[in-house]
């Protein structure tokens, strides 16, 4: 039953976003695509840090990879953009897994310095190697029609960009729910109970926790790739820390491991960057306080605090 | 039955740590079918020993056989699966999640795919009759849709025992089930220690000497890292050197 009212709830979501690239204004529209985007990189985080609890520091080395994974073959390769997109995944599978197989056999506080590490390295490469990437002023691209064969979209339509992000977003969350409740999901979540006695259960467990950092890191680099896309550009600035640090703080504000709280993070991040950075520039500040507050009230974040209401 | 394989054997095994002989070439036989109590005194290396069957740590030398079969420094998801499973002094459990879904999780280890992506958790239908199964045997039917946390720490030790349970194992080891439980839990747990010996090999560390002399089969006393006596209870607890180094104390 439980489970049906949730249904209901996100069919009804679904309708509302549909209905809202119709009706929104052109600046609000592109806000909202920004926020579907950026929450296929916040649910992809999630698997990570939500899921089987790796704090990860990299994930900006995945961003970025993404989203020079995407334009580079449109750049050079005159690649379309279904290909390009499978450049993208292609390349957060094979990031996540050059990063992971070193990183994921560490223990909780060396996982997240050596992750850092990462993130800063690839920042200074992605910097240094301008001939590849354009450096800090980045590269843009001049994006090719979607081509799907019976159909030819240009993405620089608002409407088919709108949707384009809508397509992914769903896609993603329902392939993400759909590992969340299988065997491997719960697998998942018992190494994130407790690593040992998961380990003590008959699991791999370095081995699990690297399927998961692959599967984030494709959701990841696909987030960063997409968020290329809809800027029709690229820079060495999504290597940064930033991008590390920024879907922690998603993910801790709509509720960990829950797939749709990292989404309401991004938008009311998204929100407030949007709008109260307007009339006032420390606005980070409130959000600050507004984090604090947020967990204060209920450590399961947003979601966290809906579904302990609902309950009692 | 000296001359059938026991099913787990230790041949010689030293465990170092440091300058620390925490194992001192422990030699043991044990039988299918055997419950065998470990006793000695703190710091004899009890769980050490434990430690090093299961795979926690390398012996530093001399091997663990489990059905005849070389397992010594392998790790211990590769020996779990072999069948030989364990429990914790302190409870390892999964603290968010059911008594149900605990248990699930050992029990999909052994299915065919345990890493399978696409199908629903809760349609399949043999891991969910094996963890119901499990539940009854283990008397947390009633509290299975409970969060591990949320039991009394008596319950949780029967849970450690249950998610053991659910590998299948045919060697259980059990850290001391009854540590830190009230009266009328012991009973329990001694009576599911009595009820699983029907189907599996157990080797048991316990510190209640009546529990050991009360369900055990054949009793190690182990001091200061080595083998100090063997026997059936009856003749442990009539072993004049054993009631000086040991029971003395505790009597």
């Amino acid at each position: 039953m439980k489970e049906r009212n949730k249904q209901i709830y996100l069919i009804g979501v679904l309708i509302a976003l549909v209905a809202l690239g119709f009706v929104l204004p052109r600046g609000a529209r592109s806000l909202l695509v920004q926020v579907m985007i950026l929450s296929i990189f916040a649910m992809g985080y999630d698997v990570s840090l939500g899921f089987t609890n790796q704090c990860s520091l990299g994930h900006s080395v995945l961003f970025g990879a993404g989203a020079y994974a995407i334009l580079l073959p449109i750049l050079h390769l005159k690649a379309g953009l279904i290909v390009s997109v499978l450049f993208c995944l292609g390349g957060g599978i094979v990031f996540s897994l050059v990063t992971g197989v070193i990183a994921v056999r560490l223990s909780e506080a060396y996982f997240v310095i050596v992750t850092a590490i990462f993130s800063a390295i690839f920042h200074l490469l992605a910097v240094d190697l301008t001939w590849l990437t354009g450096g800090d002023d980045g590269l843009s691209a001049t994006l090719p029609a979607l081509d799907l064969g019976f159909a030819k979209w240009s993405l620089y339509d608002p409407l088919v960009n709108y949707f384009f992000a809508l397509f992914f977003l769903v896609v993603g969350y329902l392939v993400l729910r759909r590992i969340a409740h299988s065997p491997l999901g719960k697998i998942f979540l018992a190494i994130r109970e407790n690593e040992k006695r998961a380990e003590y259960l008959g699991y791999h467990v370095t081995r699990y926790k690297l399927i998961a950092f692959v599967i984030s890191g494709v959701f990841t680099a696909l987030g960063g790739g997409l968020y290329a896309l809809s800027l029709r550009y690229t820079t060495a600035d999504f290597f940064s820390l930033y991008w590390s640090i920024i879907p922690i703080v998603w993910c801790l504000i709509g509720g960990l491991g829950t797939l749709i709280g990292p989404c309401l993070g991004v938008l009311l991040m998204s929100l407030f960057q949007y709008y109260v950075s307007a009339w006032w520039t420390y606005y980070l500040i409130i959000f600050g306080v507004l984090i604090l507050f947020i967990l204060r009230v209920s450590k399961g974040g947003i979601v966290g605090f809906v579904m302990s209401r609902s309950k009692g | 039955m000296t001359s059938q394989t026991p099913i787990l054997q230790l041949a010689g095994v030293t465990r170092n740590f440091g300058g620390l002989q925490a194992l001192k070439d422990v030699s043991l036989r044990i039988e299918q079918g055997d419950l065998r109590g470990i006793i000695g005194p703190n710091g004899a290396g009890k769980t050490t020993l434990f430690n090093v069957i299961t795979g926690e740590f390398k012996p530093s030398s001399g091997k663990v056989y489990l059905r005849g079969e070389d397992i010594s420094g392998l790790p211990p998801y590769t020996i779990c699966r072999k069948g030989l499973s364990r429990t914790f002094q302190l409870t390892r459990i999964f603290p968010e999640m059911t008594v149900y879904d605990s248990i699930w999780a050992g029990a999909n280890s052994k299915a065919s795919h345990p890493w399978n992506p696409v199908s629903s958790a809760r349609h399949l239908k043999h891991i969910e009759k094996e963890t119901l199964d499990i539940c009854k045997l283990i008397g947390l039917e009633e509290k299975k849709d409970e969060l591990a946390v949320n039991l009394s720490y008596g319950d949780q030790k029967v849970l450690e025992i249950a998610m053991a349970l659910s590998t299948k194992p045919s060697v259980l080891l059990l850290d001391e089930p009854t540590q830190g439980v009230g009266g009328k839990e012991v009973d329990m747990i001694v009576e599911v220690v009595k009820k699983l010996s029907e189907k599996m090999t157990i080797v048991l560390i316990e510190h209640t000497i009546d529990v050991v002399m009360q369900v055990c089969k054949t009793v190690t006393v182990l001091t200061e890292g080595h083998v100090f006596a063997e026997g059936t209870p009856q003749e442990i607890s009539a072993n004049k050197e054993v009631q000086r180094v040991y029971l003395g104390e505790e009597i």
